[in-house]
């Protein structure tokens, strides 16, 4: 071995495990310098893992790292980057906003006498960039330039570091033709200049085009590492994602072969895609799918399959293609069109667009059925009670109980719960993306013995998957699609690894042009081979009553499966004992605070357990709950509301302006009943403006509401000419002063208007809609729920409750001065949403507990003002509240 | 290669006048003014208008920082009041005195941000939130509920009415700020950090940029600018006003906001700021006039509604501008 040769970065033996679960086995890389290293590797195959350790993200459990010839352990991604390794991301980490110098420049200014010296720092920036023979305005923002330019911004930035090594993640997935043609003279150049850089990405062409040796990573190792010249397109995808070596010739699934599906060509197709183009990553794709038929779609990352699956979903708009669905032409404009006609999706990531995390397993579960499970609006628990009950147990679904948040459950039970959101709306065509990533051996048998059996009872599936023995073992066709384009179509027995390789390395092996339909092969029940492993099992005892399809069936293959396997859940349960703990201190935390409080008072305060105190406590909370109702519901969505004030004061100016007869003249009778719905219908109407702009616009729920929390009140004080209105007409003024049984008007609204937010919140269709656009957008927009409409209502309601309470304040004084009506108010009822315990970033909210929040804030007020504390004081106290709550939710969550 | 921004020359001319577009409207409204109205370019209503929007300007000078680096400070008005009774009580012990005790009670205003956001890691909503309510109770308790007249036995009421050069002290201390202010964004790292934390705090952190010490200096700065703010109110009215600033918070964030700062971060200009306080300024100012005249009779409560059309109109372009720029990619 001579000196040229010696590799820049050896890693030899690295392990490394996350809670337990190992994520690289004995894994190794070698990169000389001056190289281009392609690394590949399926989703999972621990690539970034690798990366990761190497750049100081992870501390690896084992292993040897050498870098330049020394021993190499990075601390952080900076110290790796000072060490001469730069990364750059897939997401590129660069601030868009600023211009190209900063994004170049930024951690090691040029200073001239302590200030900035720009002319030089735009000067290094050309410079650097013109080793590239890159020339640009540096003084523009990146967010100017192109994704290529943007690109090189980055790899300038991580060269100009004196980099030895640069690693691209994925460099070439937003780029174009031309754009990856420029990008690769860049990594020419960078090689000619010494610098040795590792090259992630999924396309096999650019690899060819660009890297001198290539390592293959699978399940952790390294399987492979050689000179590329020497590897073949269709070795690469084999090692990368073919059967694994050891079970070779066993069956690895749990899908039956259904004994055959006619699927003649006479029979109409459910589905009918034809020529899709959806932006930059589907170009033209073509797929059928028949009743009773599993469809695979199988194809390299990046290769466009999420993106059909998401366009016949109608979560994605196309751009080109027709859709026909069961004969007739179909163009969802969302999800919640695709839902009606009978379609369900599972979507690749759980997390980001499946569940809805604090939700539970009964919410997320009837999500897209809520519905269907409704009398007026309001859901029929008893029914919903019955579906969950039914699905969690024919599905197998293992859960502490129904109202376990879902992010406490195993990945695969989460999964089982989403295909059981569909399930439930008897779908006629099932879209899953991935439908076993991420799930344990025994889930991943049962998921597939349940595709198995619903296709068998008719069902139509779709289904993506990376995992290329879940395609040939479960479809009865497949697809495959490389780089936007579906360029093969399999039946039956031509659905062989080799030809799926072929096909997905070239595009070559097309056996049927995508589009035209051949005669389908004879089915004939494929010859059965031994099964072995768990998963095996599983499908053994399926197949000993392979007569009855029916879903149940798989459930009686669940014991089966989990005598192997330690169920999940027993060891969430394991640990719930100080949890339930925690969960009650959060949950009863303020009814808590709120009596010791109480109790306080009526044992050391004098006069507090009298019935006029009580009152006068009472009438001062009332308003901010009232406006605090409307508030919760709209910081559930994950908004704000900072317009309430100046809406009350609209709502105080219009109605003395109505029953005093200052705009019309009306019967007295008539003024009054005008003076009640005209202000609150007018506050209410603002407050879907308030939706409107925020939703139409994308404009952040601060700044939309600031407009009218501004405008609002001007437009109050023009109403009045920013004069006090005072009167004295008893037939308005009951909602404020009148005291049937000697309990003020308002504490009853009050309590009426709580029960109904509580009670809508809970109960109603629209509560549910509420909380699952809070705690997670996308997810409720892929269970079909009307994102935008259940934003703009919930400020509606907000508008609400501020006209409410706007009339009420005028009432108990008497007057009505715009100038102060409802000042402040946004952050009383903001600070007792807070204190009452619901989110304020959405997606969990208690109307009981801002009842509570203010009760508590007021009677804290109260307290230290009966006990000679100043009032100012107070507000100190309340203050530090907010802050004590919010921090303990945090850390509650935080967990 | 040369490569030009892809948007085209038409997308860059769009984008100029966006970036202006404050600039381009205020001088639009100051010549509008000064047809229409004789006196309004007069020496009386420019330095009246200086020296009265001075303090919001300070106000919005802080905001400007703390909302390019994404996050918010609802504490500044509270913190003015606080500021203005601080300075009032010490007003007998001199300027200095009273300069010094009003940017301090601003100061750990903020400190109390700071410590909340920072190591709390409570969202700067909410910390501001509950700062802008200790401040409140603050200033009510030190000035016993009442406002505290400033002494005239010293100087300190120049800083609020003074003049110097034939220009308003207050406009003085706050150009001033603003010409720091933009040379701190402009000329020195930590200017260009705030901007970078605001765009990408993840980047920022991976770029090796302290995050946490910038942010952490961004609310004290806030606290120290709303209680200089605070210090010129009481020497403007001659009292410190416990109950004065409320709504400022708000008002500043229009300000920003109307000056083309995206409220999500990492983007803005101080200059722009300030023409966004005087943009709102000079619509009260013009209302005045108009009245004047007699042909029509807006109240001056038109302020508010046009105030609020107008934040309305600049944040639909904005929206529109960063829509347009998300479909293209």
């Amino acid at each position: 071995m001579n000196a040229a040769s010696d590799p820049l970065l050896r890693m030899t033996g690295i392990n490394k495990a996350f809670n337990g679960v190992p994520a690289l086995r004995e894994a190794g890389l070698e990169v000389r310098p001056a190289e281009v290293h392609a690394l590949i590797g399926q989703n999972g195959a621990g690539k970034s893992t690798l990366i990761k350790v190497l750049t100081g993200y992870y501390r690896r459990d084992q292993g040897q790292v050498t870098f330049n010839g020394q021993s190499f352990e990075a601390a952080s991604p900076q110290a790796a980057q000072n060490a001469g390794i730069s990364t750059i991301y897939q997401e590129i980490n660069l601030v868009s906003y600023r211009s190209v110098t900063e994004n170049i420049c930024l951690g090691r200014e040029r200073r001239r006498m302590g200030l900035l010296d720009w002319k030089a720092m735009h000067q290094e920036a050309e410079r650097v960039l013109a080793a590239f023979k890159v020339k640009v305005d540096v003084r523009q923002p990146l967010s100017n330039y192109s994704t290529a330019l943007q690109q090189m911004v980055a790899i300038a930035r991580a060269v100009g570091f004196q980099s030895k090594l640069v690693i691209m993640d994925e460099p070439t997935s937003s780029l174009d033709d031309h754009e990856v043609a420029i990008l690769f003279d860049v990594i020419r150049h960078l090689k000619a200049s010494g610098v040795s850089v590792i090259f992630v990405s999924h396309k096999l062409d650019e690899l060819y085009a660009v890297c001198d040796r290539v390592t293959v990573m699978r399940d952790g190792r390294t399987v492979l590492s050689d000179e590329l010249a020497r590897v073949s397109k269709l070795d690469l995808v084999t090692t990368m994602i073919g059967r694994k070596l050891e079970s070779a010739g066993a069956e690895q699934t749990a899908f039956r072969r259904r004994a055959h599906h006619e699927a003649s060509s006479r029979e109409a197709p459910l589905l009918a895609v034809r020529e899709l183009a959806v932006g930059r990553r589907v170009a033209q794709a073509s797929v059928e799918v028949r009743s009773g038929e599993v469809v695979g779609v199988a194809g390299l990352l990046g290769a466009g399959r999420s993106e059909v699956a998401r366009a016949i979903f109608g979560a994605d708009l196309l751009d080109k293609g027709e859709m026909t669905f069961k004969g007739q032409p179909y163009a969802p404009m969302t999800p919640g069109d695709a839902i009606a006609s009978g379609i369900g999706f599972c979507s690749e990531d759980r997390k980001i667009d499946g569940i809805v995390p604090d939700m539970s397993v009964r919410e997320n579960l009837t999500l897209a059925l809520l519905p269907h499970l409704t009398r007026a609006g309001v859901i029929d628990v008893a029914r919903q009670q019955e579906v969950v009950k039914n699905f969690v147990e024919r599905l197998g679904v293992k859960c502490a109980h129904l109202d376990q948040p879902i992010r406490e459950l195993s990945g695969g039970n989460q999964q089982k719960v989403l295909l059981a959101r569909w399930l439930c709306l008897n779908p006629q065509l099932l879209i899953l993306d991935e439908p076993t990533r991420g799930i344990d051996v025994g889930a991943k048998a049962e998921i597939q013995a349940l595709v198995g059996a619903l296709a068998a009872d008719g069902l139509g599936v779709l289904m993506i998957s990376s995992e290329i023995e879940e395609v040939i073992e479960g479809s009865d066709r497949v697809y495959v699609m490389r780089e936007g384009r579906t360029v093969a179509s399999l039946h039956r027995r031509e659905i062989t690894e080799d030809a799926i390789m072929n096909a997905m390395a070239d595009g070559s092996a097309a056996l049927h042009p995508v589009g035209g339909t051949s005669a389908p092969v004879p089915a004939e029940a494929s010859s059965r081979r031994p099964a072995t492993g768990a998963a095996q099992q599983a499908e053994g005892k399926v197949n000993g009553a392979a007569v009855h399809r029916d879903v149940k069936e798989v459930s009686t293959a669940r014991p089966a499966i989990l005598e192997g396997q330690p169920p999940p859940a027993t060891l969430t349960r394991r640990s719930r004992a100080p949890r339930d703990l925690q969960t009650a201190l959060r949950r009863y935390g303020t009814l808590t605070a709120l009596f010791l409080l109480l109790a306080f008072n009526f044992a050391f305060t004098p006069h507090f357990a009298n019935w006029q105190t009580l009152n006068v406590n009472l009438t001062q909370v009332c308003n901010i709950v009232i406006v605090g109702v409307g508030m919760t519901l709209v910081i559930a969505t994950g908004g704000i509301d900072l317009s309430v004030g100046s809406l009350m004061a609209i709502a105080g100016a219009l109605a003395p302006l109505l029953f005093l007869n200052r705009l019309f003249t009306v019967p007295l009778p008539v003024g009054l009943a005008l003076a009640f719905i005209v202000p609150v219908a007018m506050t209410s109407l603002l407050g879907y403006f308030n939706g409107w702009l925020i939703t139409r616009f994308r404009i952040q729920p601060i700044v939309g509401t600031l407009i009218l929390f501004i405008a609002g009140r001007g437009l109050a004080q023009v109403l009045t000419n920013g004069n006090l209105q005072v009167f004295s007409m008893p037939g308005f003024q009951f909602i404020g002063l009148a005291r049937p049984l000697g309990i003020p008007f308002q504490a009853i609204l009050m309590v009426l208007l709580v029960v109904a937010g509580h009670f809508l919140l809970q109960r109603s269709i629209f509560g549910r809609q509420i909380l699952a656009v809070g705690g997670n957008d996308e997810a409720a927009r892929l269970a079909g729920i009307p994102v935008m409409r259940v934003k703009r209502l919930v400020y509606l309601l907000s508008g609400f409750g501020a006209g409410i309470a706007g009339l009420i304040v005028i009432s108990i004084n008497s007057s009505s001065d715009a100038n102060l009506v409802g000042l402040g108010m946004e952050l009383d009822a903001i600070a007792a949403v807070a204190v009452g315990g619901t989110l304020l970033t959405g997606g969990s909210a208690t109307v009981l507990g801002t009842l509570l929040g203010a009760l508590i804030i007021q009677l804290v007020r109260y307290t230290l003002l009966a006990n000679g504390v100043p009032d100012s004081a107070a507000l100190v106290v309340k203050g530090a509240m907010i802050v004590g709550a919010v921090f303990l939710q945090q850390k509650g969550r935080a967990r | 290669m040369t490569t030009t921004p892809s948007s085209g020359q038409v997308g860059r001319l769009t984008r100029m006048i966006s970036a202006n577009s404050v600039l381009v409207a205020l001088v639009l409204l100051i010549l509008f003014g000064s047809v229409r109205y004789p006196n309004f370019l007069g020496a009386f209503n420019v330095l009246t208008v200086l020296r009265y929007n001075a303090m919001f300007a300070l106000v919005s000078l802080g905001m400007t920082f703390v909302i390019m680096s994404g996050g918010i400070d609802l504490s500044v008005g509270a913190a003015a009041a606080l500021g203005s009774v601080v300075s009032a009580l010490l007003s007998s012990s001199g300027l200095w005195a009273g300069l010094a005790g009003g940017m301090a009670a601003g100061g750990a205003m903020g400190l109390l941000n700071a410590v909340a956001i920072t190591s709390l890691r409570i969202p700067p909503f909410i910390s501001s939130l509950a700062t802008m309510l200790v401040a409140q109770g603050a200033a009510l308790l030190l000035a016993n509920n009442q406002s505290v007249s400033v002494s005239y036995d010293t100087e300190f009421t120049v800083l609020g009415q003074g003049d110097a050069l034939g220009f308003p002290i207050p406009a003085w201390i706050a150009l001033a700020a603003f010409a720091a202010g933009s040379l701190v964004l402009n000329l020195t790292g930590s200017g260009r950090y705030v901007l970078t934390i605001g765009g990408n705090e993840d980047a920022a952190r991976l770029m090796g940029l302290p995050v946490g010490r910038i942010k952490f200096s961004l609310y004290v700065v806030s606290g120290l600018l709303a209680g200089l703010a605070g210090v010129i109110l009481a020497a403007q009215f001659g009292a410190g006003q416990p109950t004065e600033g409320q709504g400022w918070e708000l008002f500043a964030i229009a300000s920003v906001v109307v000056g083309g700062t995206l409220l999500s971060g990492g983007q803005g200009s101080v200059l722009a700021t300030l023409a966004g306080v005087l943009l709102l300024g000079l619509i009260f100012n013009i209302l005045n006039f108009e009245n004047g005249r007699g042909w029509i009779s807006l109240s001056a409560y038109w302020q508010s509604v046009i105030r609020g059309l107008f934040l309305m109109m600049v944040v639909i372009f904005q929206a529109r501008l960063v829509m347009r720029e998300r479909a293209r990619r």
